[in-house]
């Protein structure tokens, strides 16, 4: 009898252990997230993407269920995910319906540095990789404390004033509380749309010349066309025209999407706003700039 | 020339009107969020010469499409006897929404900022063709069959518009959302001179056609005894005044009200004498649409309002009052 225990015991726990080895499936409606899970070395935890998750390239093996924050659900039911994982809902209603195929779905914030690194925990959590999620972490505040104290050696009112061209038609740029903001803190120059409360907003030629910006970047635009930056009708007056710092051609997902990669983004803001300050760093990032 | 006939002459809507542009060109100059003060105009610094040679262009390019809209949209309500009627009624919004949109989508938007108004002209231009030919195998010879044909290529053009919208990625959709708002920076002087032109060629025909046109708005069988012709006539009209507004809509995206509501309020405020109204048309939808997109420009700091949502915040009120107005004078 106790030996009967025994096995029903074991085979018990046999059955606990796989459960919890068991690895979730997950879908990412997000860019940022299938980045992510992706560094954390879960990719094969992923069965469903959206269309805009396309780094790395694995990531485009898996199959299309959604647009970036849009489930497409028949194709999300097909997959049978145990979690949805996105950093937006363009229909709030369509939580309730994804909830309703049996799918848990998490919706996380994408607004600063903080967020990243609760989001990249809350991850290490669900995929069950902690450590490698720790140390993802670790990586990137240490990143950060780097930026910030070559940032904070350069005095508040000598730093550029940096504007952003989020989108070009109409000129779109971010106000002081995105993560691209912090972005250009921590690069060491002053966002000239610090000011404004809305996330991003579409801003008028006038006030971009009264803000009169000694750093123009537009990863929007595409490499080469600085020129056409620099030929828009009444933009000759402003400083980063004058002298030549309008930067064109970047990699648009290392600045748009607060992940991984962010970091690199740091460095290229830095590279280009310190074109002046440290000529030797700008070669790198040069190739784009206005000529 | 006697003190009376000055005042005789100044009296005129016309000309007092003509003379209030200038005036209110000068104090929008000032208006912004670059400040400037009338000194500053004499003696600019070169940030603020370049300012102002921005205002001054897209004050000229919202007098051009402020005109072109009422005095299209006056010849429209003349042609079709409809007091309903506007300057997109013969699909034109349509197609040269269509236009804007395939530029933003195949990527030509990207090349050169040149391809949106010219894809939404020849939208424009190519609908108001459909809008004709259709109307010309229907063997539709009224003024309302031309304009149902117009409706049913409008409808056609919103479902294009729709699944381009579906198929766009979100700047696109952006792109496409704000030309749809309108917007009066002009992007090329080209467009905006050949749009001017129009503006007074057409304005010029109009009023030289005035009496006819008067004619006609009291039925087909009155012009004919008057001498007119009325269904040429009302091609005329429809023809020049869809080819005014495919040209404005192509300058700066569709701005609506200004077309509809214009020619209202001049008839009521000058009465209905067509060789009065479309240069009175031309001269208030001008100072109008320049009102309300310093307005626009003016209201935030940072960012400016889409013209089209002051136009109808201010002119509907306007409009109302204007109406109780006449009332109250004729009561």
């Amino acid at each position: 009898m106790r030996s009967v225990l025994v096995v029903i015991l074991i085979c018990l726990s046999m059955a606990a252990q796989a459960a919890s080895d068991r690895q979730p499936k997950v879908v990412s409606l997000s860019p940022s997230i299938t980045e992510i899970i992706f560094l954390l070395g879960k990719g094969d935890c992923l069965v469903g993407r959206s269309s805009y998750c396309d780094y790395p390239a694995e990531a485009k093996k898996l199959p299309v269920v959604g647009n970036f924050g849009v489930p497409f659900l028949e194709h999300l039911a097909s997959v049978k995910p145990d979690y949805v994982i996105t950093t937006k809902l363009k229909d709030k209603a369509s939580k309730q319906a994804m909830e309703s195929l049996g799918t848990k779905v998490i919706l996380l914030d994408d607004n600063c540095f903080d967020d990243y690194i609760k989001c990249v925990k809350m991850l290490g959590d669900i995929l069950n990789c902690p450590m490698s999620a720790n140390a993802e972490v670790w990586r990137f505040s240490k990143a950060l404390e780097n930026f910030k104290s070559m940032a904070d050696r350069v005095p508040a009112a000598s730093r550029p004033k940096v504007y952003i061209e989020v989108w070009h038609r109409p000129l779109l740029t971010c106000g002081g509380k995105t993560f691209i903001n912090d972005m250009i803190e921590y690069a060491g120059g002053i966002n000239i749309g610090r000011n404004e409360k809305s996330e991003y907003f579409p801003c008028s030629i006038e006030w971009i010349m009264q803000q009169n910006p000694d750093i123009i970047i537009c990863p929007a635009m595409g490499s080469g066309k600085s020129g056409e930056v620099a030929k828009r009708e009444g933009w000759q007056q402003i400083s980063a025209v004058k002298s030549n710092h309008i930067y064109t051609g970047i990699e648009q997902d290392k600045l748009y999407r607060l992940g991984p990669r962010t970091i690199d983004g740091i460095a290229i803001l830095r590279k280009y706003i310190f074109d002046d300050v440290k000529p030797e760093q700008s070669a790198a990032g040069s190739e784009g700039k206005a000529k | 020339m006697s003190f009376s006939n000055i005042r005789r002459i100044l009296s005129e809507p016309v000309i007092w009107i003509g003379l209030l542009v200038p005036v209110c060109f000068v104090i929008f100059m000032c208006c912004g969020t670059y400040s400037a003060g009338f000194s500053d105009l004499l003696n600019p610094s070169p940030m603020l010469a370049a300012v102002l040679k921005l205002r001054a262009a897209r004050l000229l390019c919202a007098f051009v499409v402020g005109g072109s809209l009422a005095v299209a949209g006056a010849a429209c309500q003349a042609a079709l006897r409809n007091p309903l009627a506007e300057p997109y009624i013969l699909g034109v919004s349509g197609g040269a929404s269509v236009g804007a949109a395939a530029a933003i989508i195949l990527g030509l938007a990207m090349i050169s900022e040149f391809f949106i108004p010219a894809f939404s002209f020849v939208g424009a231009v190519f609908a108001l063709m459909l809008v004709l030919g259709m109307a010309r195998c229907w063997a539709a010879d009224t003024p309302a069959s031309i304009a149902l044909a117009g409706i049913v290529i409008g409808s056609m053009c919103s479902s294009l518009l729709m699944f381009i919208i579906s198929i766009s990625n979100s700047h696109e959709l952006n792109g496409i959302t704000w030309w749809l708002l309108g917007s009066l920076q002009p992007s090329g002087s080209m467009l905006l001179a050949f749009s001017a032109a129009s503006l007074l060629m057409a304005t010029l025909l109009f009023t030289l056609l005035g009496r006819e046109v008067d004619a006609v708005t009291f039925g087909e069988e009155t012009a004919f005894s008057l001498g007119a012709d009325p269904k040429k006539l009302s091609y005329i009209l429809l023809g020049v005044s869809s080819l005014l507004a495919a040209c404005s809509v192509a300058v700066s995206g569709i701005i609506g009200f200004v077309g509809l509501i214009i020619p209202h309020i001049i008839r009521n405020l000058f009465g209905s004498q067509h060789r009065r109204l479309f240069p009175l048309c031309m001269l208030t939808g001008g100072i109008f649409l320049m009102g309300c997109d310093t307005f626009a420009r003016c209201i935030f700091a940072t960012r400016e309002l889409p013209v089209g949502v002051i136009t109808s915040f201010i002119g509907g009120p306007f409009f109302l009052w204007v109406l109780s107005r006449r009332r109250a004078w004729e009561g």
